[in-house]
């Protein structure tokens, strides 16, 4: 710094006399100091500013750009219902082809639980779910096809069958899974709550149940049976 | 005289009833259940929590309850849930060789039973047994063709343990029972998921000649569609309609066949 100051006095001319010199060298360290402030005020702004953002809740950005476009549809809403036109379709025509496709197959079929329809459905819905998570192991399919040569598409009266040797890793697999399938089948049936203050119209818990399963299936058609029966007489 | 004067005062005498008119209140059924109920009659304290402490008080535990097992099971032989109880506990005392033995009683007493032939495989599975599960399932399949969850579960099993090519001939085995239309499916997406379309190909041939309607016939013009095999698929539908010919003329077919040229004009141009 201050060989600058020197070279700028010898630059602006020989005839300075030393108290100029040291007038323009005072200006000039006022002047360092002033940006030094600067510097520093800018600097801790910046510290409260990058503290305050840090702070934020981890998805401010995405929360502040749902919120904006939130607005952004409602407004678009508003026109639209003033000018008239379905706010949908105007919505439809704007998105583009692979948008709409990217969109559907997002939507993809949920399958729910229809219930019980039968021993023979629920196990084919089971499989389906489970075939469905494979991850089939290429490499072992192609040492495999190295192996067998010509018996790897076997017909049914190949002689392959029983001389397969399995692996660790696939007897693992295989019981992992069987594993995993007891127990979501463990979680198929819930306890029920106990009703104390309900009718008893039992001896004893098997035959609770036993009434509970006939009202279950008959229930909807003796109701109007038992109303009568209670009150006395038919109406 | 003298035994029935000593007889009549040694059992008392039933009071004679005058008044036979019906009581004013009379207790209803439901109310002698509730009665009965709340004095809780049956409920017993529950047994003792007993700790087994050596080798001798578990044998004497085995031995206990082994006998209610075999108790009930001479009490019922047919009642199957007896014998999957008792093979179950065998199991979780990893005695497979007696839960194999239960097994097979059962299977005696009723061979036709699904559950049993499930719960046996399932626990020869468990027990890491592979050898031994194949030989249940192969035994099941044989004796119960036409039950579908055995060939599902079978199959999925050997492509659990990565035995592909066994896989491959338990369906094979399989389609020559010429099963419903749900298993043929089955045996093509299990090739379509190595990415054998060739060979999904050769099945939906034989297929197609099982179950000939037209609706799989579509179905296998759509999957070679699908493969990108165009100029199969226009076969395909070529051959369709001359297998149905002019006798079953279905209208399904040729808007189907109509609808690929289109598709495929559209995909050209």
């Amino acid at each position: 710094m201050a060989s600058c100051s020197v070279t700028s006095a010898t630059a602006l001319g020989e005839g300075q006399t030393p108290s100029q010199k040291r007038e323009e060298r005072l200006l000039k360290f006022r002047d360092l100091h002033l940006k030094r402030n600067e510097a520093r005020k800018l600097n801790h702004q910046e510290v409260v500013e990058e503290d305050k953002r840090l702070k934020l809740p981890a998805n401010w950005e995405a929360k502040k750009a749902r919120l904006e476009w939130e607005v952004a549809e409602d407004a678009k809403k508003k026109e639209c219902a003033d000018k008239g036109e379905d706010y949908h379709r105007v919505k439809l025509l704007e998105i583009t082809a692979d948008d709409a496709e990217r969109f559907e197959r997002k939507k993809k079929k949920k399958n729910p639980d229809q219930g019980f329809a039968g021993y023979a459905e629920a196990q084919f819905r089971q499989y389906q779910r489970l075939t469905k998570q494979i991850r089939p192991d290429f490499e072992g399919y192609e040492k495999q096809r190295e192996e067998c040569g010509v018996d790897f598409h076997p017909t049914s009266n190949s002689l392959i069958h029983g001389t397969h040797v399995p692996s660790k890793d696939g007897i693992d697999r295989m019981v992992d899974d069987v594993e995993k399938q007891i127990e979501k089948r463990a979680k198929y049936s819930r306890r029920r709550a106990y009703n104390d203050d309900a009718d008893i119209d039992y001896i004893n818990e098997r035959n609770a149940k036993f009434n509970k399963k006939a009202e279950r299936f008959y229930g909807k058609y003796t109701a109007e049976i038992k109303q009568n029966l209670e009150r006395g007489t038919a109406v | 005289m003298a035994s029935t004067a000593a007889g009549k005062q040694r059992i008392p005498k039933v009071a004679k009833v005058k008044n036979k008119a019906p009581a004013e209140v009379q207790i209803t059924a439901e109310q002698l259940l509730r009665e009965a109920k709340e004095r809780e009659l049956e409920l017993l304290p529950p047994p003792p929590k007993q700790k087994i402490t050596d080798e001798e008080e578990l044998n004497d535990y085995k031995l206990r309850k082994r006998k209610g097992f075999e108790d009930n099971i001479r009490k019922n032989r047919t009642v199957i849930s007896n014998w999957i109880k008792y093979a179950q506990w065998e199991e979780s005392l990893k005695e497979v060789q007696r839960a194999r033995s239960i097994y097979e009683r059962a299977l005696d007493v009723d061979h036709r039973n699904i559950t049993l032939w499930l719960k046996y495989a399932e626990m020869e599975m468990k027990s890491r047994q592979v050898n031994h599960a194949r030989n249940i399932w192969d035994r099941a399949i044989t004796i119960l063709p036409r039950v579908n969850q055995f060939w599902y579960k079978y199959t999925y099993m050997e492509e659990m343990l990565g035995n592909v090519a066994g896989c491959r001939q338990a369906f094979e085995r399989w389609m020559e029972w010429e099963p419903d239309e749900q298993a043929w499916h089955s045996f093509i997406n299990f090739e379509l998921r190595y990415k054998e379309v060739d060979k999904g190909r050769s099945i939906y041939e034989r297929f197609v000649l099982v179950h000939p309607e037209v609706k799989n016939w579509i179905k296998y013009a759509r999957f070679e569609e699908k493969h990108g095999y165009i100029a199969h698929s226009r076969k395909v539908y070529e051959r369709s309609v001359d297998f149905f010919g002019e006798d079953y003329v279905n209208e399904h077919l040729f808007v189907a066949f109509a609808k690929f040229e289109e598709a495929q004009k559209e995909v050209s141009d």
